[in-house]
């Protein structure tokens, strides 16, 4: 057999539902996540550092060009907490009884958490 | 003035190893699904037309299409759901074609002998000693598995079975994970074996694809990840206490 | 067996996708987003004194230097996936090596940076 008759979905599979574009730019998510935690080892360089080195640092990252990056940034890194959160049920069958748990009774608390946490940051970095 | 709608078959021809799309207008009633147009296009326009298809209910899984770029099994597909049409119906994607629109599934019947879909018992019992006794609650544990119907709807759905071609997929996993969780069932350790390897559930990245169109809720996709989740359990167990491993 | 050892790397994904999701947006906008747009409190809080001081305590670089573990080794675990979900024809093995090389790479330089302050 020379040629073969499987059609496969091919490298652009991603581009041919919405729902295979949505998880694209799920995986996505993870080069936004690493390219932060740069910054963010950066940040704690300079935080070892001196006042002055480290003050030049927080200046370069309020220029308008870093501003666009952490929306965007932002934008993703929320999108992989919604997502990852919301898929978490799927990967836990906990029964009571003959039923299983809902769904929403193991997110419900992870979105909870999510919050939680915002809220323990900014209480710890504003106070 | 009868309804009519345009079918775009696919078609192909293993001798000549060509494939093509044709077009059918079909008169279509209005209960009408996309098989009731298959078969009438075979019956009355082309008899050459080769497709596949038993029960006409969604119980056989023999059907199973792409119709529109969708997986579906044609026999629950309805034509006033894709009106004005046309209607695209192909063959089953990451399948070889045999011809037109049936598919050479041997791919999925090797991976799903390779878990090995049945009951295994150290010891068979005997029948004196009567059945195996199941309460409800052990057997809605592994239920939701059992509804599989074998469509392959689900691989043709799946990226990583596209450029994976030895990734043991959806089905076969979702039936070894559904012998894993049988409490009647001993022989879990000899279907982590296949499923753990690097052709089982470490390949699937959790697009979810497969279980957005099983035609049965049967939700491999989460199977899988519980799969990997008693899988890594299990994988630290296995250094931690070496002797105390799974059977 | 071939790939005997990916629940490893699955935990360390699964675990630091955990922690990324609940950490990584807040820290986002305190330290780039907030600042970016000017607004006077976020700006404040990030002076030099006041956050040496916080990344100070022993509990806060504890807790700073496993979620950026974990978060490293769960982004490039999907970063390798990606890669491979993408067709991009790499041999599996050394793109495994350079990814988990790089992660530990940024877990190593968040010790020694932590170590500093």
């Amino acid at each position: 057999m020379s040629t073969s008759s499987r059609r496969a979905l091919g490298p652009r599979w991603w581009l041919m539902r919405r729902s295979y574009f949505l998880v694209f730019v799920r995986e996505l998510t993870a080069i936004f996540i690493a390219a932060y935690l740069v910054i963010l080892l950066i940040i704690l360089a300079k935080l070892g550092g001196d006042a002055g080195s480290y003050e030049a640092f927080r200046e370069s990252l309020t220029s308008p060009g870093m501003l666009v990056f952490g929306v965007i940034t932002l934008a993703f890194t929320l999108f992989h907490s919604i997502t990852f959160i919301s898929l978490i049920p799927q990967g836990m069958a906990i029964w009571r009884g003959e039923e299983r748990v809902h769904p929403a009774l193991i997110a419900g608390p992870g979105y909870v958490g999510l919050v939680a946490v915002v809220a323990i940051v900014l209480v710890a970095i504003l106070r | 003035m009868a309804n009519t709608v345009v079918l775009e078959v696919f078609r192909y021809d293993p001798e000549t190893r060509e494939s093509r799309m044709q077009n059918f207008e079909v008169e279509y009633q209005d209960d009408w699904v996309v098989l009731d147009a298959l078969n009438h296009i075979k019956d009355e326009i082309d008899g050459s037309l080769s497709h596949r298809w038993s029960c006409r209910m969604g119980v056989c899984g023999s059907c199973g299409m792409v119709v529109n770029g969708y997986p579906k099994l044609t026999c629950s597909a309805f034509i006033r759901d894709y009106l004005p049409g046309p209607i695209r119906v192909e063959p089953l994607a990451n399948f070889e074609v045999e011809r037109d629109l049936i598919v050479d599934f041997d791919m999925f019947l090797e991976k799903l002998q390779r878990v090995t879909p049945w009951l295994v018992r150290d010891e068979e019992r005997p029948i004196e000693d009567g059945e195996h006794i199941q309460t409800p609650a052990q057997l809605a544990q592994y239920k939701q598995y059992t509804l599989c119907i074998n469509c392959m709807l689900c691989y043709s759905a799946c990226p990583v079975v596209s450029h994976e071609p030895d990734f043991l997929g959806p089905a076969a996993l979702a039936l070894g994970h559904r012998y894993n969780l049988d409490s009647r069932d001993q022989g879990t350790g000899l279907r982590l074996d296949e499923m753990l390897s690097s052709d089982g559930i470490w390949d699937c990245t959790f697009v979810g694809a497969c279980s957005d169109v099983c035609p049965k809720h049967v939700d491999p996709a989460g199977a899988i990840q519980q799969a990997k989740v008693s899988g890594t359990m299990e994988y630290f167990k296995s250094f931690l206490m070496p002797a105390g491993s799974r059977k | 067996m071939k790939g005997s050892h990916e629940a490893f790397w699955w935990s360390l994904f699964s675990a630091g996708g955990v922690i990324a999701a609940m950490l990584i947006p807040v820290l986002v906008f305190v330290t780039v987003v907030a600042p970016g747009f000017g607004w006077g409190v976020f700006v404040d809080a990030m002076q030099y004194d006041r956050i040496a001081g916080l990344v100070g305590h022993q509990l806060v670089k504890a807790i700073l230097f496993v979620s950026i573990w974990l978060s490293f080794f769960h982004a490039f675990h999907r970063i390798r996936h990606l890669i491979l979900d993408m067709h991009v024809s790499v041999p599996g093995l050394p793109l495994a090596v350079l990814n988990y090389a790089l992660a530990t790479a940024g877990t190593v330089s968040a010790a020694l940076v932590l170590w500093r302050i």
